[in-house]
Order: C-alpha cells, then structure tokens, then sequence
C-alpha cells in the first residue's frame, strides 16, 4: 500500500486561500513552487527564455485549474505535471521551427577540446539532438540532483521509467559525444 | 587518443557535467525570484482579465445571449398570437358582415326582406364528425 502523501501545512493553508479567490495565496504558492517548477521547464526546453515562459504559462493553466485540483495530492507535484506539459508544448513547437539549424552545428568539427566554449556548443547540440523526456530526466538528475521518483513524479511517469529513460539517455549522449578527443 | 565521455553519476566528466550545470542551473540571485514572482502574478491577473473578457469558445457568445435571446423570442410569439388573434376576429368580423347586411338588391324599392329561420348547426357538425371518425 502507498504511504499518504505528508502535505505541508502551509502549503494547505496557502491552497485554500488560493482556492477562496485570495491572490495572496496564490502567491505563496508561486514563490514555494517557483524554483522546482523552473529546474522541471529548464530540463525540457533548451534555454532559460523559454524555461521562464514555460513556468510562467504553467503557473498561469495551474491558477485557472485550480478549483479542480484535488486538496489530497502534493501541490508541487501536480503544478510540476502541468508546468513539465507547458515546457513539452513550448520545446515542440521551438522544434519544428529550430530542427533544420541542429545538423549544422553538430557537423561543425570538434577540433580542440580543451576549448570549453566548443565542448558547450557540441554538448548544447547534442542535448538537442535528445528527445525531450530524455533530456529532462539527465538534467533533473545530474544537475538538479533529483531522484528517479522525483523524476518520476515531475514528469508523470512511474519511478522506474524515469530510470530506464536515464539509462538509454546517457546512452544516446554518450553516443552523440563520443568522437570527442583528447 | 580517443576520451570516453562518461555520464554516470560514479566517474562522471567533470567538465561535461559541469557545463550541464552552467547551461541548467536555475539562477541563483535572489532578486531574480522577486521579478518572476512579479511576472507570474501579473501574467495571472491579466489571464484572469483575458478569461472574463474573451469567450473559451465561439458558442460561449451564443451562451451570453441565450437568455436575453429567449425572452425577446417570447415577446415576439406572444406579440405575433396577438395579431394573428386580432386578424382573425377582423377577419371572422368582416365575413360575419358580408353575410348578415342585406345585398344591394335588397335595398331595391319592393323587394322584401327575406328573414330565414337560423338552423341548427349541431346536427350538421355531428354528422361531418361521424364522417371523419367513420373513414
């Protein structure tokens, strides 16, 4: 059986106010959640412009859907959910519109990798090349330190996915990185 | 000689990872949390602005305009039972008048006004509905 979800008493004070139509509430909640909900749209989408919209448009479909959420669950998850969509929606349509400049700067030679600005530029292209689940859950957890259940609940998928997708993302990347020389 | 680029969490790269750090890492400035506090609230309140002003969908219009839309729909029925009762009593009133004024004929020196007894119209209507029910 799973164990009840602890929910913070602030966090409940601050989703019944929110809840009541009290602004202020809502605004806890926003500077509770804000930082979490940022690493979760950075992971996904690829630069801190859209990461920031991506919370924004999350917090903004989290404030308008908030008579339906349910006071039992973990606010911070359930806004992750819905911010990790934005972020998934925002990095689709920058896809279509960015997929035929990815080619060109992984062709570029990889000449010098003491060169930490070439080695970033290769790594930013290769994080490109990953889809982008893939990509989150290497950030979320080599970066943000995240666990796999986390993860898991961040993305909306069961802990164990969360680890094989790691697995085979660390694969990929190794692969796009591996003509790397020292 | 080839470098194996290694992004397990034991024998990480470092570089690589910290790069990853250095494009991923949220911001650590306390002010910027301020400002995008800031940003959100106010693109929450102009959300909640958009959503009174602007419609979910098209039909929501139609939605607004029901009610309005029914009672004038009402009003006009019962103006248009109205004029339709008033024509139809003119109407019966003119036919009742054609048929009760003498004609002109009648008018005429030495003709003699014809008073017919009224019949009974029971008997005829009960015979034009024994034939509907009949057939």
């Amino acid at each position: 059986m799973a164990a009840p979800i602890r929910i913070p008493d602030e966090e409940k004070e601050l989703v019944t106010l929110a809840q009541s139509g009290d602004e202020r509430g809502f605004a806890g909640l926003v500077r509770l959640h804000q930082r979490r909900a940022y690493a979760v749209a950075r992971s996904i989408v690829m630069t801190h412009e859209d990461a920031e919209d991506a919370v924004q448009d999350g917090f903004l479909r989290a404030h308008q859907a908030l008579d339906r959420f349910d006071t039992a669950q973990a606010f911070g998850a359930w806004l992750n959910r819905i911010v990790a969509n934005a972020a998934l929606d925002l990095a689709r349509r920058r896809k279509v519109r960015t997929t035929q400049e990815l080619p060109a700067s992984l062709s570029v030679p990889f000449r010098d990798p003491a060169e930490d600005a070439e080695l970033r530029q290769r790594l930013v292209a290769a994080l490109g090349e990953l889809p982008e689940r893939a990509r989150a859950v290497i950030v979320l957890h080599d970066v943000e330190g995240y666990t796999h259940v986390e993860i898991g609940e961040m993305l909306d998928i069961p802990g164990g996915t969360a680890r094989s997708d790691l697995h085979h993302a660390r694969q990929r990347l190794r692969g796009l990185l591996s003509n790397l020389r020292g | 000689m080839d470098r194996k680029i290694h992004l397990e969490p034991g024998p990480a790269d470092a570089r690589v990872t910290q790069h990853l750090r250095d494009l991923y890492s949220a911001p650590a400035d306390p002010a910027y949390w301020d400002g995008l506090e800031t940003s959100i609230m106010s693109r929450v309140a102009h959300g909640a602005e958009v959503l009174q002003r602007v419609p979910a969908s098209w039909w929501s219009v139609l939605e607004r305009w029901a009610i309005p839309g029914l009672a004038a729909a009402g009003v006009l029925f019962a103006l248009a039972g109205m004029a339709w009762s008033r024509e139809n009593a003119a109407e019966l009133g003119t036919a009742y008048e054609v048929f009760s004024e003498p004609a002109d004929a009648d008018m005429l020196p030495g003709a003699v006004n014809v008073v017919t007894a009224q019949r009974d119209q029971s008997a005829r209507r009960e015979a034009i509905f024994r034939y509907v029910i009949s057939h």
